[in-house]
């Protein structure tokens, strides 16, 4: 947007101040565009190619996921949200503007949809009362849920976990696809340079829950500018108690203010008052849209104790709102609903595979507790860390973190679990705690994660096909990185070999469920618990073998042949 | 990202990036080009896993009795796990080096090299040292862990009806079998035949639907045109994945053939095992693939 038509042209002393205050709005668009592009990338990022530092720098400024970091352990690392708010009691709301990837996301919707529409001239944004009860509200309610330990909430409305679930759930799965179509154009001439990526598609809760929540963000955005971040968003309320004491504002020069809207018009906060002649502040999002607005350079952002003071605040209006209230009954109810309902107990894995083995396996799995990733501690704390933001899903190498609506309850709204149907936790892999921004799974290093117990090892003996079919099989024990399964000849047919557990070096990683080949009910599998303990270290076992210690050859010969 | 860095990187890139339009062979059972060779076996041990093929290899006439110019070549080592080459539960890297060198000095137009891995595949390539080795030697790394790569084949066994084999081994020229010698608690051991299960998709069915005999009827199906047998170290215990180095010894020994039985009947001598004591080695022989009365076999034995 460019100096608008028959702009009051400043005198000469003024001049500078105005070009300088021109130029706030295409660097809020530059940064803004920045942390999207850089956040987006993020969660798109299939081949795993992001280096870590970038990655810890995008994220080190996101609010909720810094503020949780460091309340479980305060440290420079995850001082982020500090440099925020110091940055909203400087310059007020910036953050919505620039670091949020949601908000950036809001005002390129609504820029697309507005430049689509048949007048863009018309008068896009007016005025509009702040809910400001309604926003604190929520504030206040999700506050108190997390201390309770609980982040409903905040999964549901953290902008970052928002955009980060939608983008994991809806974009990483397309961008998949069009990796693995480019990578198939490429291999049918010859070239294999383009790896091929695993993806699914999301469960219909999960992704249904997401889409919808993103898509009402989306059209509030598109019919009434940042509402959602002015009403519904607990970092815009945070970010809003901030920017009441901001030194830097924006305000309205009363002497220049003809009343003629053009900046009330563009602002998507709808937080300048022309009645009033006043900003509200509080729902300011520090855009800068509305200064190459004004014909008259008469609004203005800079250090707050050189202006006369606004005029009072008008009177809240004492209407009850009751559509609004009705809306958030409604999500209040539906929390509330969540939290009555019980435990789920995980479906029972069943193979989709056609029923080969000679005779299907009878027994259905009967697991009691979700898995949840490694380095966790306990569910409970999990819970009251997790926001949902799915980067651990979309970074995951083997796909075994899976989206979940209820895994852990009602407490664990949207939080991600272990799906060894999809996959199994590689050993040595540490990816998810790498990436992990609000420190719900822990950096560990790779010894210590070796060692973690994520679930417990169960064996299903009728199920087995060395029991069933009486033929050689021992996937389970093959993929145990610990030896908690391992083979011993077994006692109905020495010959075979059958599964024995060592429950005590078990670390849950659920490679054996994800070996086991028998249909349809599993043999083997990994139950959850409510703890992370720690596993002991695999053992010198040495079990009976035909294959002997120091194999010495025959005859005295080189070679045993 | 110095400058250097970048075109290296760039050259790394374009060297996994081959050019050009190969004729794509069709997807039938054609049996590959497989060389004569003076002996059915050639056993080296006492050296390093470089110079133990260079030894095997001279005494077999060289790489380019089984590798001609301008030829495609698929590598199929043991990558299965996310483990270093101490462990030896993959196939030794510097052995994969030297196997890539060996055939782009024969003229291989392109060397590929994949395994269906039983970790990630990323992790299993990188950790196991075979990526930075097929890299340096010039050859092609490909993914083994999507199935679109694998092609539907007619087994016809006697519990293996049919499977999806990797394209590569379908469309490649020479089908060179790379794998580590170790125990394993199902199989007994795994060598050459069991590497083959990392030529193919759905490894749940070979293992619900007996095990050693879908190992020998692939075998009797699929015959690779040379066997490479990494003995340099080999697992004894806890195999095939093993739980740390104490599960290893080091033999120091290779074996190369261009039969999977005769190589697998040595590898078992090796571990102390006679040939028969592995019901699919006892099997394949059984069905005609090959030989395991090693006494009367053509064996080139050297010490280095």
């Amino acid at each position: 947007m460019g100096i608008a038509p028959g702009r009051r042209i400043p005198q000469s002393n003024e001049r500078a101040d105005t070009v300088q205050q021109l130029r706030l709005r295409p660097l809020r668009v530059l940064v803004s565009l920045a942390f999207l592009a850089l956040t987006t990338a993020l969660f798109i990022d299939v081949q795993g190619r992001l280096p870590a530092d970038l990655r810890d720098a995008v994220l080190y400024l996101q609010l909720v996921p810094s503020l949780i970091r460091f309340l479980e352990g305060p440290s420079w690392g995850a001082a982020g949200f500090l440099l925020v708010l110091a940055a909203t009691l400087l310059f007020g709301r910036v953050y919505c503007s620039s670091v949020c990837p949601l908000g950036t996301l809001q005002d390129l919707v609504a820029w697309v949809a507005g430049r689509r529409r048949r007048n863009p001239k018309a008068v896009r944004y007016r005025y509009a009362r702040p809910h400001s009860r309604l926003h604190y509200g929520i504030l206040l309610a999700a506050l108190a849920s997390a201390v309770g330990g609980s982040l409903t909430l905040l999964v549901l409305l953290d902008p970052f976990s928002l955009f980060g679930r939608s983008a994991a759930l809806l974009l990483q799965p397309t961008v998949a696809a069009g990796n693995n179509l480019a990578g198939r154009a490429l291999e049918s001439w010859g070239v294999y340079g383009l790896a091929p990526v695993s993806w699914q598609w999301a469960g219909a809760g999960v992704l249904g829950a997401t889409a919808a929540l993103l898509l009402l963000v989306l059209i509030l955005a598109v019919r009434h500018g940042r509402l959602f971040c002015n009403t519904l968003c607990p970092v815009g309320a945070l970010l809003a108690l901030g920017s009441r004491l901001s030194l830097f504002r924006i305000r309205i020069d009363q002497g220049r203010c003809n009343t003629c809207a053009q900046c009330s018009v563009v602002c998507k906060a709808q937080c300048i008052d022309l009645k009033h002649k006043r900003v509200d502040f509080e729902r300011c999002v520090a855009c800068f849209d509305c200064i190459p607005a004004c014909p008259e350079s008469g609004i203005r952002y800079g250090i707050a104790w050189a202006r006369t003071p606004d005029p009072p605040a008008p009177p809240p209006s004492r209407r009850p709102d009751g559509r609004r209230r009705l809306l958030l009954g409604g999500a209040l109810a539906w929390t509330a609903g969540l939290a009555t309902r019980g435990r789920r107990s995980q479906a029972s894995p069943v193979a989709t595979d056609p029923p080969r083995n000679l005779k299907p396996s009878t027994i259905p799995v009967a697991k009691t507790r979700a898995v949840a990733p490694p380095g966790t501690g306990s569910s409970a704390r999990f819970n009251a860390t997790c926001t949902a933001c799915y980067l651990c899903v979309s970074a995951c190498p083997t796909q075994v973190i899976q989206p979940a609506l209820l895994a852990y309850g009602a407490r664990g709204l949207l939080q991600p679990s272990l799906d060894f149907g999809a996959g199994f936790c590689t050993h040595a892999c540490v990816r998810c705690g790498e990436v992990c921004p609000t420190g719900a799974i822990r950096r560990l290093d790779t010894e210590a994660k070796k060692r973690v117990r994520m679930g417990q090892v169960h064996f299903i003996e009728d199920n087995c096909v060395v029991v069933t079919d009486r033929t050689d099989c021992g996937a389970c024990a093959e993929h145990c990185p610990t030896r908690a399964v391992f083979m011993v000849p077994y006692r109905e047919d020495p010959r075979l070999t059958a599964p024995e557990l060592d429950p005590e070096v078990c670390v849950g990683c659920g490679a054996c469920e994800y070996a086991c080949p028998v249909w349809p009910h599993k043999a083997i599998y990994v139950d959850g618990e409510e703890e992370q303990g720690l596993a002991e270290a695999p053992r010198e076992r040495y079990p009976e073998s035909p294959v002997q210690r120091e194999p010495v050859p025959d005859g005295g010969a080189d070679f045993p042949f | 990202m110095k400058r250097r860095t970048l075109l290296a990187a760039a050259g790394a890139t374009l060297g996994l990036v081959p050019l050009g339009n190969p004729i794509r062979r069709t997807l039938a059972e054609e049996p590959m080009a497989s060389a004569e060779t003076a002996y059915d076996l050639v056993a080296v041990k006492n050296g390093e896993p470089d110079k133990l093929l260079d030894a095997a290899m001279e005494a077999l006439g060289g790489m380019g009795r089984f590798v001609r110019p301008n030829q495609t070549v698929v590598v199929k080592p043991n990558i299965a796990w996310d483990v270093e080459p101490e462990r030896a539960a993959n196939t030794n890297p510097l052995l994969v080096r030297r196997i890539v060198e060996q055939c782009r000095a024969a003229g291989a137009k392109t060397v590929y090299v994949f395994d269906n891995t039983c970790d990630n595949w990323r992790r299993s390539y990188k950790t196991s040292g075979i990526e930075q080795a097929v890299r340096d030697a010039g050859g092609t790394l490909v993914s083994g862990e999507n199935e679109r790569y694998y092609q539907p084949v007619k087994v016809g066994g006697k519990r293996l009806l049919e499977a999806k084999e990797h394209e590569l081994i379908l469309e490649s020229d020479v089908f060179i079998n790379v794998p580590v010698l170790k125990s394993h608690g199902s199989a007994t051991l795994t060598v050459s035949m069991k590497n083959l299960m990392g030529i193919i998709w759905d490894r749940r069915y070979w293992h619900r639907n007996d095990l050693h005999q879908c190992i020998a009827d692939f075998a009797a199906y699929r015959r690779p045109d040379l066997n490479v047998v990494d003995a340099y170290r080999a697992m004894l215990h806890n195999g095939p994945r093993g739980v740390s180095v104490r599960d290893v010894t080091e033999m120091r020994s290779l074996l190369v053939s261009t039969n999977m039985v005769t190589a697998d009947a040595a590898a078992a001598r090796l571990l102390g095992l006679a040939p028969d004591q592995v019901d699919y080695i006892r099997l394949a022989a059984a069905q005609g693939v090959g030989r395991l009365d090693l006494g009367n076999l053509a064996v080139k034995r050297i010490v280095l």
